[in-house]
């Protein structure tokens, strides 16, 4: 027993020592085979929960862009270029009912007849009959001759009833109710939500003798404990629905199967039941449903008239049906941490465990990198670490000051991402001297937005002089001037505010003294808000800075309690500027009132192309700017770093996303 | 009967060096089960926001920041990797250290002496600043990676199965040595004297007087280091495993450590809730291993008659004087709140003037830190002999109550890692009552002892009053091994303090520095390297007074009662 024993006292260090010996070894070999992939570093505790949806940072969002893919995505051109869709089309779907089963099938023979030259000039593409039902498909959204159709089909179509219901928070429980009852369920055709309050019902056929509205209203009040709001919207002979189509390419799931247009129906059934803040959702509230036309062809129907409904599609990752149904989306998104849907991006998620990822391309294109490795780590050790020793080609978010490495590395460039959110200033017009567009033309010309970046934002951030994101297509070139006190206190003479002893801008009224609210949550803001209040003192405008929480900043603009706030919002991809700034919207919180605007904003609504949106946008937006009621800054990025080596070499750096770095082809 | 090492007994996991030794009480891996539950619970009621029934919480049902599971599915996979590792690094330094010790044991004294000082010095260094310097060795020297940091993995086309398996080896081997150093660190610091003093058996003398060959006296010490490894085990065990929490967090390991020392760090009550749950159950584990290990109670006959030999009493009369003394000018200094101006003004330059040139610098740069913690360490000292007295007198008085049943409370709370408690609770008093339980059983055995001894039975039989015969007999010859004890406790609790200052993040003090030495070790090892060696020397310095000090006047016919299971 004591030989064994101290065999094994004797034995195990050496054992201990060889083997540690060994591994040391292979380790070397195995990180010599680092041939042409990436090591990229996370700043986060944890490895990203990859949520399509949700990407919670910069970086996340990034991996999303490659793994999973949209059915339209913004192209290099700042356009929209096909993801999943190859093509994209609006339409017009109508719909009308007959009293009699015959009469829709008849109707519908005398129009094929009527097929060719008469069909092109209505601009109607197809026709169906469907028991009492006739639909008839256009190919304008906007116009077709829907009346002559109907005349040429000799229709007596049933008068459809559009009424909405309202009941705040239990929209869907009420709606349950009301078709639990043959006699309200059978005449409702359509059913449309406007979020969790209300929804419309479109209803055909209901007998005289019964009074829909008010037995609708009396069950309503029984079964939900409370009296709803019922009116009739309106009363047509037909049910009118622009639909778009998307036809899909020949695209294939990470697991080998194909892309179908019930995928896309699946993922917007999933996607509309959470309260995700996902971009442009106004977009997918209006959506009705989406159809299955084909395997390859999906339609989308709107229960109204909203051309920027195509941007909810923009950058909106698609899901496999059969994946959805096997595993069920809970509110907080935590399923994406235990399970990785497949994606039809360019990449595929390889491996993923607590310690890395690895991402590959998902086809054999030849490709410059041929792999992709995260780790996360919150330590800047782990940074120096991977920087020193060459382990590390891409850090997230910018490494701090480096100190010089023991091992020679090479160089990092930094490079920035593009704008995912925008700073702005926002004015209250209702209120003095606010309402004096002198002022806020002051207001603007003293601003200088490449001090803001430097001091506020040490330098992480752009100049923007645009509502909408740079380089997109809506974007307009605008020219960003420097800030100019001289001028800016010419504006404020001529408005009648003169400095005063102290240097204070003042009139007989008083001196020029604004609140600015900013939310407490971003530091940023706080930083840019401290900046702009000294470039203001210079004109001698006095500004008081007062970050608040949030939520306070949100109720004291819905009441008009401000005079100015700093604000982020995010950069969609939509031309609806209809809720900032008609005047008959509660959210247009500066009080901005231009019939010219409402007007251009009305049009935009109902602009189905998104290359005839442009102008109408940009000429809208030219005059909200030249109101000065809202004063654009600055976009905000995230800077990563990344070997010279890697980088494109291209002076001064645009901004950069993993998808221009990963998706080079191979050099021959 | 040498006071130093009864038989039956083994040492105490709360202090680094090897206190008068302790019972292990019976079935103690439940009692510290239990001890762990309790410590959940208070935890719970005072800390928490966790919402539910007490058993349920007791049963695992604690929701973590990980993700959103519950304790038991997300921490028992950690455990079991933090398990893992501590056997192996305990695997590794007890065979080390008994192999190099049984080495060292033959190569003369002052190889002996010299090695018990390196090896209670490394027991000593932050095992934070272990870690950093080796990683700054195998990065900048060894061009080697830090796979649980930077993992990697080749193509699926490249690799191979021995490469998977040598980076996961390497990935865990790291952090394995980094955790053995201080663990052989301790356990060769307290046997090595004890090999090469231990006196061989009658057979093995007599075998030689007979021409037998030597390797039947190196099998006899052989087999006395086996019976010390088997006593010391649990003990150096349980210490490294309250180390993970650092070991883990500097690698990065997905283990119950880590994931202790972020709970710490962030503040988080539930996880932290978690975590005592999980580590008592760790704990109760490494003990039944312990006790399972120790097997048999009977110790080796070569064993029962080694001895360590104390220096002479007189030649450290005067040594005695000279370090109570210095001890007087220490408590002084340690119970400031901050140094005093005159030691910032002359007496630190004038030391560090002594020096070496390369040396002057780091020392001052370091000197007011390493005088932060000392204070902080005064005070936690203070209040673990504030615990031992009071605990310890308490206890003793109870135990003369033969109706009383013998629960051994005591015991069994010295034998937790107080480590990991004090780390959590993070302030000076509490790491003080933590290291006081342990120092509470001794002295509660040492008042017993005194009360059984023959001048304190013949002070009874000449009338002298009860609270004469206590103070005179009992409790004065207690004070110098209580002034011995606190010392050794100051030294510990420095470590300690440093310890969780780098978790706790406080802006003063050696923690401090080692946390800034995250971000220039690669560039400069020294950062790292000079706050450890401060705290290893102020902690030798200390442990060094405490021997000066410690008790000689303990009369060599003590009798200890028999241990009551």
């Amino acid at each position: 027993m004591i030989t064994l024993v101290r065999s094994l006292v004797f034995g195990l260090p050496l054992a201990f020592v060889g083997l540690t010996w060994w591994a040391a070894d292979q380790v070397r070999v195995s990180r010599s085979l680092r041939q042409g992939d990436l090591v990229a570093l996370m700043s986060q505790p944890t490895m990203p929960a990859l949520n399509p949806y949700l990407p919670a940072s910069e970086a996340e969002r990034q991996l999303i862009d490659l793994i999973h893919a949209p059915l339209i995505k913004v192209g290099p051109d700042g356009r929209l270029s096909p993801g999943l869709a190859s093509d994209w089309r609006w339409m017009k779907r109508v719909t009308v009912w007959f009293a009699e089963l015959k009469s829709a099938a008849d109707a519908a023979k005398r129009l094929e007849a009527r097929r060719g030259e008469a069909w092109n000039q209505w601009k109607l593409e197809a026709v169906a009959a469907q028991g009492r039902t006739l639909s008839l498909t256009f190919t304008d959204p906007l116009f077709g001759a829907v009346r002559s159709v109907l005349e040429a089909a000799a229709a007596k179509v049933q008068r459809v009833s559009i009424l909405r219901i309202e009941l705040p928070g239990k929209a869907r429980a009420a709606q349950t109710a009301m078709m639990n009852r043959m006699d309200f369920a059978v005449p409702v055709q359509r059913v449309w939500f406007d979020g969790e309050d209300a929804f419309e019902i479109a209803i055909v056929g209901v007998p005289a003798e019964f009074e829909y509205e008010k037995e609708l209203r009396r069950h309503l009040s029984q079964a939900m404990g409370r009296e709803p709001l019922i009116s009739t919207q309106i009363e047509l002979p037909m049910v009118e629905e622009p639909a778009l189509e998307f036809t899909l390419r020949d695209a294939r799931w990470h697991d080998g199967s194909p892309v179908t247009a019930q995928d896309v129906r699946a993922t917007y059934e999933a996607l509309i039941r959470k309260p995700w803040p996902l971009p442009n959702r106004e977009g997918l509230r209006v959506i009705r449903g989406v159809e299955v036309v084909a395997p390859n062809r999906a339609q989308v129907l709107l229960w109204r008239h909203y051309g920027p409904a195509l941007a909810a599609w923009i950058g909106l990752p698609i899901l496999p049906a059969n994946w959805l149904q096997a595993h069920a989306l809970d509110d907080a998104g935590r399923l994406f941490q235990r399970e990785l849907p497949p994606g039809a991006g360019p990449w595929r998620v390889e491996q993923r465990d607590y310690s890395s990822m690895v991402i590959q391309p998902a086809t054999d294109k030849p490709a410059a990198i041929q792999r992709l490795t995260l780790v996360t780590s919150l330590s800047t050790f782990t940074m120096q670490l991977g920087y020193s020793t060459n382990s590390l080609d891409l850090f997230w978010p910018s490494a701090p000051a480096l100190p010089a490495p023991t091992i020679s590395s090479e160089a990092l460039q930094p490079r920035s991402s593009p704008p995912q959110r925008a700073v702005q200033v926002l004015w209250n017009l209702r209120r003095e001297p606010l309402h004096q567009p002198l002022v806020r033309e002051a207001l603007s010309a003293a601003v200088d937005r490449r001090a803001v970046i430097t001091r506020a934002l040490q330098g992480k951030g752009r100049p923007q002089g645009s509502l909408f994101a740079p380089g997109l297509w809506l974007s307009s070139a605008s020219v960003v001037e420097t800030g100019d006190a001289a001028r800016a206190e010419q504006l404020l003479a001529s408005a009648g505010w003169l400095r005063n002893v102290q240097g204070h801008a003042s009139s007989p009224n008083g001196t020029l003294l604004l609140t600015l609210l900013v939310p407490e949550d971003m530091p940023a803001l706080t930083r840019i808000a401290a900046e702009l209040r000294l470039q203001w003192a210079r004109p001698g405008i006095q500004i008081i800075v007062k970050p608040q929480p949030r939520a306070d900043v949100m109720r004291a603009m819905k009441s008009g309690a401000f005079d100015g706030v700093v604000l982020d919002a995010p950069l969609e991809t939509s031309w609806d500027l209809w809720p900032q700034w008609h005047s008959d919207e509660p959210g247009n919180f500066s009080g901005f009132s231009d019939r010219q605007v409402d007007l251009l904003l009305e049009a935009l609504k109902h602009e189905f192309h998104p290359g005839e949106a442009a102008p109408r946008a940009q000429r809208a937006e030219a005059l909200i700017l030249a109101s000065h009621a809202v004063l654009p800054l600055v976009t905000v990025h995230e800077d990563s770093m990344i070997r010279a080596s890697l980088s494109d070499g291209s002076a001064p750096p645009s901004p950069w996303t993993l998808s221009d770095l990963l998706t080079r082809p191979a050099r021959p | 009967m040498d006071f130093e090492r009864p038989a039956h007994t083994t040492r105490t996991p709360l202090s680094i060096e090897p206190m008068p030794a302790l019972r292990q009480p019976s079935h103690l891996a439940l009692r510290l089960l239990l001890v762990g539950l309790v410590l959940t619970a208070w935890w719970w009621s005072r800390f928490s926001q966790a919402e539910g029934e007490t058993t349920s919480l007791l049963a695992g049902d604690v929701a973590t920041t990980l993700g959103s599971g519950h304790a038991w599915s997300e921490l028992l996979p950690r455990a079991a990797r933090t398990l893992g590792l501590v056997l192996g690094a305990s695997a590794l330094a007890t065979t080390l250290g008994l192999a190099l010790g049984l080495i060292i044991s033959r190569c003369g004294l002052i190889a002996i002496h010299a090695t018990a000082w390196v090896a209670r010095a490394l027991s000593f260094v932050p095992v934070v600043g272990i870690g950093w310097l080796i990683i700054a060795w195998l990065v900048n020297d060894a061009k080697l990676p830090i796979e649980s940091l930077i993992p990697y993995t080749p193509p699926q086309h490249r690799d191979t199965a021995s490469l998977a398996l040598s980076r996961t080896l390497w990935a865990w081997l790291v952090p394995l040595w980094v955790l053995a150093a201080p663990m052989m660190g301790q356990w060769l610091a307290a046997v090595v004297r004890s090999l090469a003093l231990a006196k061989p058996a009658r057979e093995a003398l007599a075998s030689r007087a007979a021409g037998h060959p030597p390797a039947m006296l190196a099998r006899q010490g052989f087999a006395f280091a086996w019976t010390e490894l088997r006593r010391h085990w649990l003990a150096t065990t349980l210490h490294g495993l309250a180390l993970t929490l650092w070991v883990e967090d500097l690698f990065g390991l997905p283990g119950w450590g880590a994931f202790t020392a972020n709970a710490i760090r962030l503040g988080l009550p539930e996880d932290i809730e978690a975590s005592l749950l999980m580590g008592s159950i760790l704990v109760a584990v490494l003990a039944w291993i312990g006790h399972w290990l120790r097997g048999s109670d009977a110790p080796d006959a070569s064993a029962a008659e080694a001895a360590v030999q104390a220096p002479p009493r007189s030649l450290f009369g005067s040594v005695t004087v000279l370090g109570s003394l210095t001890l007087a000018l220490l408590a002084a200094l340690c119970l400031q709140p901050e140094p005093p101006p005159w030691m910032a003004t002359w007496l630190l330059p004038w030391l560090t003037s002594l020096l070496p040139d390369a040396w002057q610098r780091p020392v001052l740069d370091h000197a007011p830190a390493l005088l932060t913690d000392l204070h902080h360490a005064g005070i936690a000292a203070s209040w673990a002999a504030l615990t031992t007295v009071v605990l310890g007198t308490g206890a003793a008085l109870l135990a003369q109550v033969r109706a009383l049943p013998r629960l051994r409370v005591l015991d069994t709370l010295a034998w937790w890692p107080a480590l990991i408690l004090a780390t959590i609770l993070g302030s000076p008093s509490w790491m003080g009552v933590c290291l006081g339980l342990a120092m509470a059983c001794h002295w509660r055995d040492l008042i017993i002892a005194h009360h059984h001894s023959g001048y304190t039975q013949a002070a009874k039989a000449l009338g002298l009053p009860r609270w004469l015969r206590w103070l005179r007999h009992i409790v004065m010859p207690a004070l110098q091994a209580l002034a011995a004890w606190t010392l050794r406790a100051t030294a510990t609790a420095l470590i300690w303090t440093v310890l969780s200052d780098y978790l706790h993040g406080t802006p003063s003090g050696i923690g401090q520095h080692l946390v800034n030495a995250r971000s220039t070790v690669l560039a400069d090892p020294g950062s790292a390297f000079w706050p450890a060696i401060h705290a290893m020397a102020a902690a030798l310095v200390l442990q060094g007074l405490a021997q000066v000090v410690r008790s000689e006047s303990l009369d060599s016919s003590l009798k200890f009662p028999p241990p009551r299971l």
